[in-house]
C-alpha cells in the first residue's frame, strides 16, 4: 500500500467553513501539486470533496457508493490532468464538470445492468436506471429521483451551493440561456410529478 | 378530480430550499481523494506529466522521421545531381554500394581502397541517355568496372560506342599508373595507338628526371577499342587512379542535321532565286550573292562540327600520366621512447582526428543544410500540432445531456 506523505487529520472541518471557488487560489494550488506538492492537492481536495460528494449523492439517486465512485474518478482524472492544468479556465468548472460526466457514465452503466438484470429491454427514455429506481420517496425529493438524469443534473447543479448559473452552464457547456430553459423545464417536470403526488396523495 | 401542479401547495421558495438540500455538500465516509491518489500511482501528478509527456517528444521524432524520409527521397535525386561520394571499404564491391542507392547512371565518385589498399578515384560520369549504368569493381589490383545500357562491357569502359544504335556517346577516360620505368611504359603505350586503324597519339610528354620522371600521353583510339587498351595500360604498372566520363552527344548532332538541312534549303532558294532574277540591278544581285556566301560558310562550319563530334564518338581520349614508383623502403621513423613523446603522437593524432570531423561535419552540414532547415521547420510545426492535439485529447469534454 502506498504511503501517503500528506498529514491528514481524522477530524474534518465542517462543510460550511470550507472555502471554494477562489480560482487564483485552486490555480495556484494546481500548480504546486503539478510540481509534485501533495499537501497542495490535499487542501484542494479537502475544499472540494463535500460539494463534490453531495452533488453526485443528488444526482446518483443518494446512492453513497456511486457518488463515492463517481467522486474518486473525478479525484483520478484530477490527479491524471494536473500536468495539463495550465489555469486558463477555472479549477471549480473543471472539476465539476468532470464529476458530472462520471455521474452520468455511471448512472449509464447502472442502468445498463438494471435492464441486463431484469432481462427487459426497456423501450424509449433515455434509459438511465438510477432515474427510475426506487422512486419510493415523497415529496420533492421523490419528485427528484423521477427526473430524467439530464435533467436531475441541470436543476440539481443550478440549486448546488457554490455554483452560480453561469457556472452551471459553463461546467456543462451550455449558453446560459439553453441552461435556464432546461432548467425551466425540469422544474416545470418536478411540479408535474409533485402534482401526480399530491393526486395521489388524496 | 383533476389538480393542477399550480394548485399544489409547493412554493418556490420551499422548492429552491428542497432542491439546494438534494445536493447539499455532505462529508463522505472517508477521505475519497486519498483513494484518488493511491489508484492514480503514488507519485500522482509528478507521474502522470510524465505519463502524459514522455509520448509527445516521441511522436515528434516518429513524425521528424517521417518527414526527413519523404525529405530525403524528394531531396536525394537533386543531391545525386550535384554530386556524390562514396567510401569503399578495401574489398567493398562498388556496385553493391551504388545498387544499393539505385543510382545508376549519373554518378560517381567512388573512393575505396580495393585490394591492396590502394586509392581509386572515379570521376563523376555525366548521364548517358536513358541508359543505365551497372558498376561493379573487383578486388583485386586489375580493376574492372561494367556498365551501360543493359550489357557488361568490362575493363573500365562505362561502354563501347555501342550502348544504343542511335546514341552518340563521346567517352574520355584518364588514368595514373605507377612504374618502374617510365620511360619504357611511355614507348609501350605510344605503340597501342594502332594507325591502321585511324588511332593517334594526340599529345605526350616526358618531363623530369630520375624519380621526378612524368610522362603524360593523350592517345586517341577506337571506341569500340577504350576498354582493350586502357586494360593493356594497366598493365604497364599499378593504376593509381582512374577516371571514366561521357557525354551524349546525340541531340547535339541532331541539332547539328537539322541546321543543316535548313542551311541547305536557304542556300537552294538563294540559288533558285539567282536564277530567276539574271536581270536584277546589280545592288540586288550582288546582295544576294553575299547571302549565298554566308549561307555556304555556315553549311561548312556546321559540317564540320558535325564531323568534328563523329570523330570524337569514334575515337575515344585516354589521358594517361605515368610517374615512378615511390620507393618502398620505409623511413626511419625517429625513436620513441619516453612517455612524454607518446603522449605528443596520441594528442597530435586525436587532434588531426578531431580536425578531420569537424571539417566532415561542417562539410556535411553545409551540403546538407537546406534539408535540416526543412526537417527542422517541419520539426517544429509537428511539435506544435502534437501539443494541440494532446492538449485537445486531455480536454474534458462537455456532459452528454442528450
Amino acid at each position: 500500500m502506498t504511503t501517503m506523505p500528506v498529514s491528514v487529520g481524522s477530524q474534518k472541518p465542517p462543510v460550511a467553513e470550507m472555502q471554494v471557488g477562489d480560482a487564483a487560489r485552486d490555480a495556484a494550488l494546481m500548480k504546486r501539486f503539478a510540481a509534485g506538492d501533495q499537501q497542495a492537492f490535499a487542501m484542494l481536495a479537502r475544499g472540494y470533496e463535500a460539494y463534490l460528494f453531495g452533488l453526485a449523492r443528488g444526482v446518483l439517486g443518494r446512492r453513497d457508493d456511486l457518488a463515492q465512485e463517481a467522486v474518486q474518478e473525478t479525484w483520478v482524472r484530477v490527479i491524471r490532468g494536473a500536468g495539463a492544468f495550465r489555469g486558463e479556465s477555472s479549477f471549480k468548472t473543471w472539476v465539476y464538470r468532470i464529476l458530472v460526466n462520471r455521474c452520468l457514465d455511471i448512472s449509464e452503466r447502472e442502468a445498463r445492468q438494471k435492464r441486463m438484470r431484469i432481462g427487459v429491454v426497456e423501450a424509449g427514455g433515455a434509459g438511465y436506471g438510477v432515474e427510475e429506481s426506487d422512486a419510493r420517496a415523497e415529496g420533492l425529493a421523490g419528485a427528484i429521483e423521477r427526473l430524467t438524469v439530464a435533467q436531475r443534473v441541470v436543476v440539481l447543479l443550478c440549486y448546488h451551493r457554490g455554483l452560480t448559473h453561469a457556472q452551471a452552464a459553463e461546467v456543462l457547456g451550455l449558453p446560459l440561456g439553453t441552461l435556464k430553459s432546461r432548467l425551466n423545464a425540469g422544474l416545470e417536470a418536478l411540479r408535474g410529478m409533485m402534482g401526480e403526488g399530491g393526486e395521489k396523495g388524496e | 378530480m383533476t389538480t393542477e401542479p399550480e394548485n399544489l401547495n409547493v412554493d418556490a421558495g420551499e422548492m429552491a430550499a428542497g432542491l439546494a438540500a438534494a445536493s447539499e455538500p455532505v462529508s463522505p465516509s472517508r477521505e475519497i481523494w486519498k483513494d484518488a491518489l493511491a489508484k492514480a500511482g503514488g507519485r500522482g501528478a509528478a507521474r502522470s506529466k510524465w505519463r502524459r509527456k514522455w509520448w509527445v517528444p516521441a511522436a515528434s521524432v516518429a513524425a521528424a522521421l517521417v518527414v526527413l524520409a519523404g525529405g530525403a527521397l524528394v531531396m536525394v535525386p537533386q543531391v545525386g545531381r550535384v554530386g556524390a561520394r562514396w567510401d569503399a571499404s578495401p574489398g567493398m564491391v562498388a556496385s553493391q554500394a551504388l545498387a544499393a542507392r539505385s543510382e545508376p547512371a549519373e554518378l560517381g565518385k567512388v573512393a575505396g581502397a580495393p585490394g591492396g589498399g590502394e586509392s581509386f578515384d572515379y570521376a563523376m560520369m555525366p548521364p548517358v541517355g536513358d541508359a543505365k549504368v551497372k558498376w561493379h569493381e573487383s578486388g583485386d589490383s586489375n580493376q574492372t568496372i561494367r556498365g551501360v545500357a543493359g550489357g557488361e562491357l568490362d575493363a573500365g569502359q562505362p561502354g563501347n560506342g555501342e550502348v544504343a544504335a542511335d546514341r552518340a556517346i563521346v567517352r574520355r577516360a584518364s588514368m595514373e599508373v605507377e612504374c618502374e620505368d617510365v620511360r619504357g611504359a611511355y614507348a609501350k603505350a605510344t605503340a597501342l595507338a594502332s594507325d591502321a586503324l585511324g588511332e593517334f597519339i594526340e599529345s605526350g610528354s616526358l618531363t623530369g628526371d630520375g624519380d621526378a620522371m612524368r610522362g603524360d600521353i593523350t592517345l586517341r583510339v577506337q571506341a569500340s577499342r577504350l576498354s582493350l587498351v586502357m586494360n593493356q595500360l594497366r598493365g604497364l604498372g599499378k593504376p593509381t587512379s582512374e577516371n571514366l566520363s561521357s557525354l551524349d552527344v546525340t541531340d547535339r548532332l541532331t541539332d547539328l542535321d537539322a541546321t543543316i538541312r535548313n542551311e541547305r534549303k536557304i542556300e537552294a532558294e538563294l540559288l533558285d532565286l539567282a536564277d530567276k532574277r539574271k536581270d536584277a540591278p546589280l545592288k540586288e544581285v550582288l546582295e544576294l550573292r553575299d547571302q549565298l556566301s554566308q549561307s555556304r560558310a555556315r553549311i561548312e562550319r556546321l559540317e564540320a562540327q558535325k564531323a568534328n563530334a563523329g570523330k570524337q564518338v569514334a575515337y575515344s581520349a585516354i589521358v594517361l600520366t605515368l610517374h615512378h614508383k615511390p620507393s618502398e623502403e620505409p623511413k626511419p621513423e625517429p625513436a620513441k621512447s619516453g612517455f612524454g613523446e607518446k603522449m605528443g603522437e596520441a594528442w597530435k593524432n586525436g587532434t588531426a582526428g578531431l580536425g578531420d570531423a569537424l571539417a566532415w561535419c561542417v562539410e556535411t552540414g553545409l551540403a546538407r543544410l537546406p534539408l535540416l532547415v526543412f526537417v527542422g521547420v517541419m520539426v517544429f510545426v509537428i511539435g506544435i500540432l502534437v501539443r494541440r492535439a494532446v492538449r485537445w485529447s486531455e480536454r474534458e469534454p462537455t456532459p452528454r445531456l442528450g
